[in-house]
């Protein structure tokens, strides 16, 4: 039992109490985690708050958008709507990354295009999870799937950043295990529409690994630079956390990356550190230039 | 005190939105039907309107955008035609089943490949399927009209569908006509506000009370998807009933009257019945006043709404009648198929001719009617005659100026 | 006509062709519906003809589905669901509680035959929920099957076609392994064909047996999860829990069990952790829900002392 001066410590943020177990989701699933974090950071910040959609881990609201990868547009008629008929309430839609990025990669743009605010958090399992795993843009290089049995030949895209430059004004990277930075960008979030927060959640079927190991995964691709943390403000890009681990850390926890040969993961390493170099860059320009985010 | 304008149909679909306080207005660029928007966009820069115009990045994206808005308790409206509503496709199937009354103005468009700017039917005809309710107009004056009666049927409580309201793109979209407009106040009367129980509203859900106990066996699927879907055929049913009830209301209020779901000319009596849909119509009215001149008993049926399809209507019209001859501008051959389907086992029945004409914009004049109705009398005399063909008419006949 | 005299003539036309349904019911992960086709491949090596209607409830890992498979001397069979098991494949025993109508219908479906269960009970301690009489056949195909192959969790599917084959007698288990290894072949083909064979091994028959409806103890008593939470809003009846009979429960080899001595931490990073939210730290205590832990381990992993010890689940909640 845990005596902090002389009494039983509660700690902080055990009890979830919007998201119940119980549900269809595999044991150890990354977006589940990410979920009940969010929503309890969501209605306690914003009682109020209208939220919707979902991704495999993180559930089907009774309110859905009417086709896949149209999320985010959706997001933005129920915030003219709110408008249109006077009525306060955020608006924050819960997606997965292969139909916000890949497949509604176009909705995605015109909802930001769209001036009105909205928060989209987007459940990053680098895979179309529900449907079989399949490889999205932001599947790691060399993944194996079931249509890459070679592993994915092409580096995984870079939707923050890219959306950073599209109309976003807050936009930042999270993880699962840094989840007292996760809980803070929420928070920024929701207070700086249009907003968006991509969180890596690892799905244990796609990348076929161990269900205990989706902390180790979440952390290590941190630790391991191949998913960065950082965050985009009105204009200014912050770092949130600095790799220390070579790739091969990374690999040990993933199934679908234990059949690399040397060279490959000495190639994964590299571009582990040129994704990071870009980062530093993005950090170092915006320091001294003003990013052109507001309206004139 | 109503006022007389010449207006095309786009403009005529923009002033139906403008008095019926259309909320929120969908836009992407599409020939010919994004006019519709453009004239809404002016309307709001005069302060003649407020409404919020959704454009996003294609219409997939809009059309998903209107049928949330239209969850949300605002009116809500959209032109597109063909590509985008291929496009739209997803949301369009999944409109009708969370029963959104959205409204669809389409000027319609042959689909392509190749690049073409000119009309037919294919573009809605090929959704019919979709459980959307599908209205055909014949001039700029019936697309005000129709559209404001959609509106009062689509959101009838009992009905709540989505619906097309179509008309010949360029054909009618762009072309001027004198057109009547009602009241404010009269509209004001006729179209209610739109408004969504609580439990529907999905801008005021309690997101906080539905997430603290409600997950997720939703994913081990329904038993009853069967029955739900049974529902939109109810839905249909009534439609039928409050097309033509509003019709007549509509045609108290201001002496139009476009028929209800089948407007029909001398049938009575005639031994051929043309039967056409949109803007041809008004073709085959002159047509058919020819013929009646020349002694020939011809009668004439105006397919007003081919979704809900009125195949207990047409029944009771034409099953006396000898000869029927279809005239469509869609390639499915749609009118023909349900009209045989519908009169199938009547006793008497008539004996039916298709016609498929005017594809991709190929021009039906009064000739072509006539000439299809001969052969529709000579059927009837008991000579021979295709059941159904393709009439192709005369090629170019709008390119040519002077020369030979 | 009368319709009875046309059944007669169907029954008899399917006896005629040897015609036989067999129903897997299983969790998606596990490998049912792989296991079906596996025993499809085996039948038509000797010489049977079959078809798979299969329904799934999801689409993911977890979501319960049913195969149902017909058998026969020739290929004229119906694509339906199966209304008259002969032979009951049923890969977790927990699925018994199940409240899923299709998943009580497929269980239903077998009055008399062989019933198979992939679980650790005998098979006179079945808890089979409805009338049946017959041969019972068990083995713990799930414990097997993390003996035979090193993913977790172990699918153990093929492993129960061991179980199927000592059963029934109904076909060889040299078709079987060869089905497998047919279809995988090297190293992956081979440690299924031994995971079947130690199944096959194992199993344990029991003839003549018959259970009744209403018998059966399905029900324990309910984790009253309010009085040790405090917390009454989860009292509220949202979702089963694992003795309620959630599919999404039933497969779940481990469970966490927690050493309160060597607990020192200030702070508890495992009720942030478990995706489930089944972990609370209450006046002093750890506490798991055992009625909703999916045992995914996660919480023993990230647990800095090691005081949380994955343990076989029948030791921990029954």
């Amino acid at each position: 039992m845990a005596i902090v001066n002389g009494q039983p410590h509660v700690p902080e943020f055990t009890d979830y109490q919007y998201y119940l177990p119980g549900g269809y989701q595999c044991p150890g699933c990354g977006g589940l985690m990410a979920t009940k974090m969010a929503l309890q950071v969501i209605f306690e910040e914003s009682p109020n708050a209208i939220v919707f959609g979902g991704s495999c881990g993180s559930g089907r609201s009774k309110v859905r958008p009417t086709a896949l990868g149209v999320r985010a547009g959706g997001a933005v008629a129920l915030s003219a709507a709110a408008a249109i008929r006077g009525i306060q309430r955020p608006v924050i839609v819960i997606g997965g990354e292969g139909q916000t990025f890949d497949m509604g990669l176009d909705d995605l743009s015109g909802a930001f295009m769209s001036g009105h605010p909205f928060m989209i958090l987007v459940m990053d399992n680098q895979s179309y999870a529900s449907s079989g795993g399949h490889r999205t843009g932001t599947t790691e290089l060399f993944a194996r799937t079931k249509m890459h049995l070679n592993g994915v030949r092409t580096p995984k895209k870079h939707p923050a950043v890219m959306m950073a430059y599209s109309g976003a004004r807050f936009v930042a990277t999270a993880s699962l295990f840094y989840y007292k930075d996760y809980i803070r960008k929420l928070k920024l979030a929701l207070t700086h529409m249009p907003s968006l927060l991509q969180i890596y959640t690892p799905c244990i079927p796609s990348h076929e690994s161990d269900p205990k190991d989706s902390a180790n995964m979440s952390r290590l691709a941190v630790q391991t630079g191949l998913f960065p943390l950082f965050e985009y403000l009105d204009g200014t890009f912050t770092r949130s956390t600095i790799p220390h681990r070579h790739v091969r850390e990374y690999l040990k926890v993933v199934g679908n990356l234990q059949h690399l040969s040397d060279e490959e993961v000495e190639h994964l390493e590299q571009h582990a550190q040129e994704v990071n170099g870009m980062v530093d860059d993005l950090v170092a320009t915006s320091a001294t230039t003003k990013h052109p985010t507001e309206a004139m | 005190m109503a006022i007389t304008r010449a207006l095309t149909g786009n403009q005529a679909a923009a002033h139906a939105a403008r008095l019926c306080k259309v909320q929120m207005v969908g836009f992407f660029p599409i020939g010919p039907s994004d006019e519709v928007a453009e004239e809404i966009a002016r309307f709001i820069q005069k302060g003649q309107m407020k409404a919020t115009i959704m454009d996003l990045q294609n219409e997939r994206s809009v059309m998903n955008a209107m049928v949330m808005g239209s969850e949300s308790g605002v009116r809500t409206m959209f032109a597109t035609n063909s590509e985008g509503l291929y496009f739209a496709a997803e949301p369009i199937k999944a409109a009708a089943v969370h029963r959104v009354p959205v409204i669809v103005p389409v000027a319609n468009r042959a689909l392509e490949p190749p690049l073409i700017v000119t009309p037919d039917y294919q573009d809605t005809v090929g959704l019919r399927d979709s459980f959307w309710l599908q209205v055909y107009c014949e001039n700029p004056q019936d697309v005000l009209d129709t559209t404001i009666q959609i509106f009062r049927i689509a959101e009838d409580p009992t009905i709540r569908l989505p619906a097309f309201v179509c008309f010949d793109g360029w054909e009618v979209s762009h072309s001027s006509f004198t057109v009547s407009l009602p009241d404010q106040a009269d509209v004001d009367a006729f179209v209610p506000p739109y408004e969504r129980e609580p439990e529907d509203d999905i801008l005021r859900l309690d997101y906080r009370e539905m997430y603290h106990g409600q997950r997720t066996l939703a994913e081990l699927g329904t038993d009853d998807y069967m029955e739900q879907r049974h529902h939109l055929l109810s839905a249909h049913a009534r439609a039928l009933d409050a097309i033509e009830a509003v019709n007549r209301e509509y045609a108290a209020l201001t002496g139009r009257n476009w028929g209800g779901v089948i407007d029909t000319e001398g049938i009575d009596d005639a031994d051929v019945v043309i039967v056409t849909m949109g803007a041809m119509t008004s073709t085959a009215r002159l047509a058919v006043a020819a013929l009646r001149r020349a002694g020939r008993r011809v009668g004439l049926v105006k397919m007003r709404a081919f979704r809900p399809f009125p195949a207990d209507r047409l029944r009771e019209l034409l099953a006396r009648v000898p000869v029927v001859v279809v005239i469509e501008r869609d390639i499915s051959g749609a009118i023909y198929q349900e009209l045989r389907s519908a009169l199938y086992g009547s006793i008497p029945c008539p004996r039916v001719l298709g016609r498929v004409a005017g594809i991709g914009g190929r021009d039906v004049t009064p000739e072509d009617i006539i000439h299809l109705a001969e052969e529709g009398f000579t059927a009837a005399a008991g000579g021979a005659a295709e059941e159904h063909r393709w009439h192709f008419g005369l090629r170019g006949a709008r390119v040519v100026r002077g020369g030979r | 006509m009368s319709t009875e005299h046309v059944s007669e003539q169907l029954s008899d036309l399917k006896r005629a062709v040897g015609y036989k349904e067999i129903t897997v019911v299983s969790i998606a992960g596990q490998g049912g519906a792989l296991a079906t086709e596996i025993l499809s491949a085996a039948l038509s090596k000797e010489g049977k003809f079959s078809s798979v209607n299969m329904r799934t409830t999801g689409e993911r890992r977890m979501s319960p589905v049913i195969n149902c498979m017909k058998v026969a001397d020739q290929p004229m069979l119906p694509n339906s669901a199966n209304y008259d098991t002969a032979e009951m494949l049923v890969m977790e025993g927990k699925l018994f509680g199940n409240q899923h109508d299709w998943i009580i219908q497929a269980i239903q479906s077998i009055r008399r035959g062989v019933l198979m269960v992939a679980a650790p009970e005998w098979p006179h301690e079945v808890p089979f929920p409805y009338d049946f009489e017959g041969t019972v056949a068990t083995v713990d195909a799930t414990a097997i099957a993390e003996e035979a192959l090193p993913m977790r969790p172990a699918p153990s599917g093929l492993t129960a076609l061991g179980l199927y084959a000592a059963a029934t007698g109904a076909v060889g288990l040299d078709s079987i392994c060869g089905a497998i290894q047919e279809r995988f072949p090297g190293k992956l083909g081979e440690m299924n064909a031994n995971g079947a064979r130690m199944a096959y091994e194992r199993t344990r028959v029991q003839t003549g047996l018959s259970f009744q409806a209403g018998k059966a103890k399905l029900r324990m008593d309910h984790f009253e999860l309010g009085k040790v939470s405090g917390k009454p809003k989860f009292q509220r009846p949202p979702l089963a829990g694992a003795s309620e009979g959630n599919p999404f429960l039933a497969w779940r080899p481990r469970l966490p069990v927690t050493d309160e001595a060597n607990c020192t931490c200030k702070f508890c990073i495992t009720p942030t952790f478990c995706p489930e939210a089944v972990i609370f730290w209450r006046n002093g205590h750890y506490v798991v829900d055992y009625e909703f832990c999916k045992g995914c381990g996660i919480c023993a992993e990230v647990c800095v002392h090691q005081t949380i010890q994955m343990v076989d689940s029948t030791q921990v909640h029954p």
